[in-house]
């Protein structure tokens, strides 16, 4: 805070020195004093409600006050163990405790109820006072979360955190008097994004997630803190098992990234991991049919195929998902390297990939974001492009309603999709699917002149003088075009971004729209190099990939072009330095790409391909392609956890532990280390990705470390990404695109709210309140077609069509609809391969 | 004394812009106008004017803080949610004069250097709300409102807002996140509205009785105003008069008038020859004061010295047919009904008391129970976040400390000389 000054206060006789515009509270707390509270949370502007926190303040006469609220001030005298302070709270939670529904022995959150341990600290005893507390509501319509306004202290935490983090608003305050009770407009059923950030802030059993009722005691459970392996925003969690078995997940708090808070997949999409289609152990195919098989029998049949394949002299090729740890992703580069000798290894047309190792690294000569979370939220002006956080990444989302609520940060948002951050935004650029390289440089045009192509003070980046003439025709009456645009919506965008002195520009990866990604993260670079915010706090570019491990795989070498520590296989020094610790040569060649090594093997060049947690039949966008590529390859290798649309191809299947069976680290968008702890054994004999690739090494007679040894290699070849500085350079923009034509409908691709795609698809929690297999348009849409909520609609897709169940969503932006990938490829085989070209389609009702 | 704030009472000429001026509306404002704001706040100063809606706080001091902001985004709010019980007074003027309080509107906010006011009506006045719309579109066509206030180049917006109905938006923070669209509750202070107030702006609250007491002393002059009342107590004030009393209304006295000469000679003494028993000199949030009290002024110092509060300047008279305990419980009905249901001791701490009340209005109290009423009161009393909180257990503590006996009585015979009578 501005202008603060140092002042000096007593407290318990004790001389304390303090910030002006601190609380007391806070101020008490740094001491290690103990002050009960109800209703606070740092997270959210003071509310007043509990009235626990009293403390007394004996100059100026003012008595007992709540220190939540009360700024410091010079001379101030407090005492905050005192006998009336401790009266005064003895007989709030008397107060409490009779407008409360006491079921403590049955009560979810008995063990883990602040009120039950202040009631038991302060030793409270039932008033005997013939009170008659009300019928309180008892809402359980949702699927997911349960009220009791009988149990509630209405501390008011959870409809703060829903307005002030969660930006939804879905629950208020209501009434007056006794009767005041959390409720929905209306009384209807809780309809909302279902983060559960009300139920992890709840102090009792007022709000409890119904699929985490459990019977087992909390004290009985056993905690671990690890990380989740959805997005790469890396949130912390707590997982509460009993005899293996996941109980409660709830967020970190204190000093996590993520603060307390997660998103419905986060904290509900964890019941696949005993999914009954679970793979258990390991499948061969004899006679056309994939049969179980030993791990022996299975990682022969391996050895075996790659050993033909060597004989052969076939490519052997390998992809692998950025969900993988960095130990695993790391050893999998190194098996194929320095074992098989293929160059050809990488994680594949993973969202987010190309935008670190294409767009960012032209751009700044490094393959990481430039920015952290915590720049993200001192940032003055964000810039999202491509997508909207509230359904990709979603802690950005609580980021940018916190910065905008209580920092007044603004947000500018162009994207072409629906719903989301619209209503928080300060300019929303609603452009046409794909055009935002394009939006980005007609910014960059108006900037170049408003601001001369620098701040004061900083340095012109290289090759300005091209850049600057290669934007000449992207004025923004000409970007306008492109874009769907009005002139003046791109000049005040650009007037926001030249108002400000930190930009943070985010892109966020795994929507699905058309456009390169990569030019989109590279532009963006060079928009902050413009405003003179490549670096530093409350500046820089935050590239999000889809899967939790993006950042790492690319940082441990997971690509054909780089190898660990950002080294170039094209280099020979880079390669040396491998080559030093891995004490065996490695190939020289820069390796195929996914399309590359899809096309080889459709060419029949490829005697071994190695999937793991891939599967480009049915996940990606040109499944024609990998259904031939995986004919052809001669021998096809699996590792998932499921049966996918890949394996049916596939010689050996090999069941691989997920989510949190694994051990190990991540590396967040953040560019910030994160662990994973194993919380729940998996079943059957599956194994780590990691203990997969050490078995195969070991098979072919190669020394590969692991467990310590391993850690300690790594960190000899693994830099810490945050240690280069970003080299910022301009290059110069192509021709303008040509403009599309518009199909009557824009078919939205991107993540859904509870669904990211095939792993969640197979959490039935999630599946229960929120099933995938629909298409979601706009009421007004839905009138001007002519159907119902619910009613089946004809989308035409080029020549194909297909029938879906059409629901109707307030959110989505007419002339829009959506739906996931997933679901059309599970629909219809001629949607297998999805181009840019499918997003334009035509809806009618049948 | 010559009315002032109730000068245009039985004629309705005032109600419209134009008889409202042969009356002499807006010359004061016409004459502030031409002058520096800073001297008006000064002039309202030597005035001795204090805010009518309770608190007694100087008004110009109030105006100064506001002033000495520098901020082009101000806000003039005044505040009509009259409620509290026994107070109709700001009603009176609304009806009778709704062109005196715009005018001292606009001079109010002249003077603080707003360009938009308010004023937030009750949502149960919906008739006065009507003539307060009609005035203000008047105004506005007159050229009284607007970019250009009585061709001067001071730009005054004001719109009127209906509140919802609910008693607690009359604390000035609740007041303004209702005008806000949001849940009428209190918020937390700092900051005060002076600094941060409605939409995040500077904002002065006043009610609306103080800000009609503005026109009169730019016309006549702070001395004027100041030689009204007694000394710190200053200008006519409108008593509104509820209870056991012939002629109950609102009288228009000069502050510090004895409660005794508004009682016996204004409002024709105590029907049916009962003698007095108590009153409650401003509202149900003011503490009771005993019938021997009677000769005391009725003004802000006087009566915070005899124990109680002047408050809005609702005065309930009650003979000796009202049994003290059930007077206590018809308070704290209101009060648990009306609290907004934020803070603990407030939404749980008033319905225990009314609970307990009702077990010793029905013969189930306990000798142990007026010690329960008088901590937990104290507790409501001393830790509740704002002012209905804070003052709801006041009638209840008086009429324990003052009438102690009919409490004792309730609890051994199950009911007071009183209530039997009435049986």
């Amino acid at each position: 805070m501005a202008n603060q000054r140092s002042v000096t206060l007593d407290i318990n006789g004790k001389r304390v020195t303090a910030l002006t515009g601190e609380t007391l509270l806070s101020v008490l707390r740094r001491e290690g004093i103990s002050v009960p509270t109800l209703c606070y949370d740092e997270r959210l502007a003071p509310h007043g409600g509990c009235r626990m926190c009293l403390v007394a303040r004996r100059d100026g006469g003012q008595g007992l006050v709540a220190s939540c609220y009360t700024p410091v001030q010079r001379g101030m005298v407090i005492e905050t163990d005192t006998e009336d302070v401790m009266a005064a709270r003895r007989r709030q939670l008397q107060l409490l405790i009779l407008d409360h529904r006491m079921e403590c022995p049955v009560c979810e959150r008995s063990g883990d109820c602040r009120l039950q341990d202040l009631v038991y600290e302060y030793g409270i005893e039932e008033a005997p006072l013939s009170f008659s507390r009300p019928t309180g509501l008892h809402d359980t319509a949702s699927a997911v979360i349960a009220r009791d306004n009988e149990k509630c202290v209405l501390c008011a935490k959870c409809v703060r955190l829903c307005s002030e983090v969660q930006g939804i608003d879905a629950i208020g305050i209501f009434d007056r008097g006794l009767t005041t009770h959390v409720s929905t407009a209306g009384n209807r059923p809780l309809d909302c994004e279902f983060c559960g950030q009300c139920v992890h802030a709840c102090p009792v059993g007022a709000l409890v997630a119904k699929p985490f009722v459990s019977d087992v005691p909390v004290w009985l459970r056993e905690s671990t803190a690890t990380t989740c392996s959805y997005c790469s925003c890396g949130c912390l969690l707590r997982m509460e098992s009993y005899e293996g078995e996941i109980q409660r997940v709830t967020p970190l708090l204190d000093g996590s990234p993520n603060n307390g808070k997660l998103c419905a997949k986060g904290w509900l999409g964890w019941d696949i991991t005993t999914h009954p289609e679970r793979l258990k152990h390991p499948m061969i195919r004899k006679d056309r049919q994939l049969v179980e098989a030993g791990w022996e029998e299975a990682l022969e049949v391996t050895i075996a195929g790659l050993r033909r394949a060597q004989e052969r002299n076939r490519a052997i090729t390998g992809l692998a998902t950025p969900r993988l740890t960095n130990e695993d992703a790391y050893l999998f580069q190194r098996l194929f390297r320095s074992v098989f000798g293929s160059p050809h290894v990488g994680a594949g047309s993973a969202p987010g990939i190309s935008a670190l190792v294409d767009g960012v690294r032209p751009a700044y000569g490094i393959t990481r974001s430039t920015a952290s979370f915590k720049d993200l939220a001192s940032a003055d002006a964000v810039m999202v492009l491509c997508a909207d956080p509230t359904r990709t990444h979603p802690l950005i989302k609580t980021e940018l309603v916190q910065g905008i609520m209580q920092r007044g940060q603004k947000l500018l948002l162009a994207h072409a999709l629906s719903g989301g951050l619209q209503r928080q935004a300060t300019i929303y650029l609603p452009l046409h699917p794909g055009t935002e390289e394009t939006l980005v440089l007609g910014l960059a045009h108006v900037l170049v002149r408003k601001l001369h192509g620098r701040r004061d003070g900083a340095p012109q980046p290289v090759g300005f003088a091209e850049f600057r003439k290669g934007l000449e025709q992207h004025s923004p009456r000409a970007v306008g075009s492109i874009t769907g645009l009005q002139p003046d919506e791109i000049r005040a965008a650009a007037g926001l971004l030249a108002s400000v002195d930190n930009v943070v520009v985010v892109v966020l990866t795994g929507s699905g729209i058309p456009g390169d990604e990569a030019a989109v993260a590279r532009r963006g670079c060079e928009l902050l190099s413009l405003l003179g915010c490549v670096d530093g706090p409350g500046r820089g570019i935050l590239v999000m990939g889809e899967k939790a491990n993006t950042q790492g795989v690319v940082e441990v070498g997971l690509h054909p072009a780089l190898l660990p520590g950002s080294r170039l296989v094209a280099n020979d020094d880079d390669r040396a330095a491998c080559e030093a610790v891995w004490k065996t040569s490695i190939p020289a060649l820069t390796g195929w790409n996914s399309e590359k090594m899809l096309q080889a093997a459709a060419g029949g060049k490829v005697g071994f391909f190695y999937l793991v947690g891939q599967d480009p039949v049915g996940d990606w966008r040109s499944g024609s392609l990998a259904r031939e590529a995986l004919e052809r390859a001669d021998f096809v290798i699996v590792q998932d956890a499921f049966l996918t649309a890949s394996t049916q191809f596939a010689d050996v299947v090999l069941p691989a532990a997920i989510l949190s069976e694994r051990i190990g680290h991540f590396i967040a968008a953040d560019g910030m280390p994160r662990e994973l702890q194993r919380t729940d054994r998996p079943p059957g004999s599956i194994l780590q990705d990691g203990q997969i690739f050490l078995e195969l090494a070991g098979r072919c007679g190669a020394a590969v470390s692991s467990g310590p040894a391993l850690r300690e290699e790594m960190r000899r070849l693994v830099r810490d990404p945050r240690g280069v500085s970003p080299q910022p350079k301009l290059s110069p923009p192509g021709a303008l695109p040509e403009p599309r034509v518009m199909n009557p409908f824009f078919l939205d691709l991107s993540p859904q709210l509870f669904h990211s795609g095939s792993t969640t698809m197979r959490s039935a929690l999630l599946k229960e309140f929120a099933p995938p297999v629909s298409v979601l348009l706009s009421p007004r849409d839905a009138d001007a077609i002519g159907i119902s909520d619910g009613a089946m609609v004809r989308l035409t897709v080029g020549d194909n069509q297909i029938l879906l169940r059409g629901h109707i969503d307030a959110s989505m932006r007419e002339g829009t609809i959506a739906t996931l990938p997933q679901s059309l490829k599970a629909h219809a085989r001629v949607f297998e391969d999805i181009t840019d070209e499918m997003c334009w389609v035509c809806v009618e009702a049948v | 004394m010559e009315p002032i704030l109730l000068r245009a009472r039985g004629n309705k000429d005032a109600l419209s812009l134009e008889g409202a001026r042969r009356l002499g509306a807006y010359t004061a404002l016409q004459k502030a106008l031409g002058r520096q704001p800073s001297k008006i706040v000064e002039e309202i100063k030597r005035s001795n004017l204090r805010g009518r809606g309770g608190a007694g706080f100087p008004t110009g001091l109030k105006w100064q803080f506001s002033s000495d902001i520098a901020d082009d985004r101000k806000y003039m709010i005044c505040n009509a949610n009259e409620s509290e019980p026994g107070t109709f007074k700001d009603r009176e003027i609304i009806r009778c004069n709704p062109h005196l309080l715009l005018e001292g509107i606009a001079i109010a906010a002249y003077a603080v250097g707003a360009h938009d006011a308010a004023i937030y009506v009750r949502g149960e006045f919906r008739d006065e709300a009507d003539v307060l719309e009609r005035a203000v579109a008047e105004a506005y066509a007159e050229g009284i409102l607007g970019s250009s206030v009585l061709s001067s180049p001071y730009r005054l917006d004001l719109f009127v807002h209906r509140g919802a109905g609910a008693y607690v938006c009359g604390d000035e923070t609740a007041l303004l996140n209702s005008m806000e669209g949001k849940r009428g509750q209190p918020r937390v202070r700092p900051p005060f509205p002076a600094a941060s107030g409605f939409l995040q702006t500077p904002t002065v609250v006043n009610n609306v009785e103080t800000l009609s007491c503005v026109p009169s002393i730019i016309e006549h002059g702070a001395l004027w105003f100041a030689k009204i009342g007694r000394p710190g107590n200053a200008g006519p004030k409108l008593y509104s008069v509820s209870g056991h009393v012939m002629h109950p209304g609102v009288y228009e006295l000069p502050m510090g008038t004895p409660f005794s000469e508004i009682i016996y000679e204004h409002c024709g003494g105590l029907p049916g020859g009962r003698t007095l028993k108590a009153f409650s000199p401003g509202g149900a949030s003011t503490p009771l004061l005993p019938h021997d009290k009677v000769e005391i002024p009725a003004d802000f110092d006087s009566v915070a010295a005899a124990g109680s509060m002047l408050g809005s300047g609702g005065l309930i008279v009650m003979d000796d047919s009202a049994c003290m305990v059930d007077v206590a419980k018809n308070c704290l009905e209101f009060m648990s009904r009306e609290s907004c249901g934020m803070c603990s001791p407030c939404r749980i701490g008033t319905k225990v008391l009314l609970d307990l009340l009702s077990d010793i209005c029905e013969g189930r109290g306990r000798p142990e129970s007026l010690s329960t009423l008088e901590v937990l009161a104290a507790h409501v009393q001393q830790i509740s976040m704002c002012g209905l909180g804070q003052t709801a257990p006041v009638i209840l503590l008086s009429a324990l400390r003052h009438f102690r006996s009919e409490y004792e009585e309730h609890i051994a015979h199950g009911g007071c000389a009183v209530c039997r009578k009435e049986q």
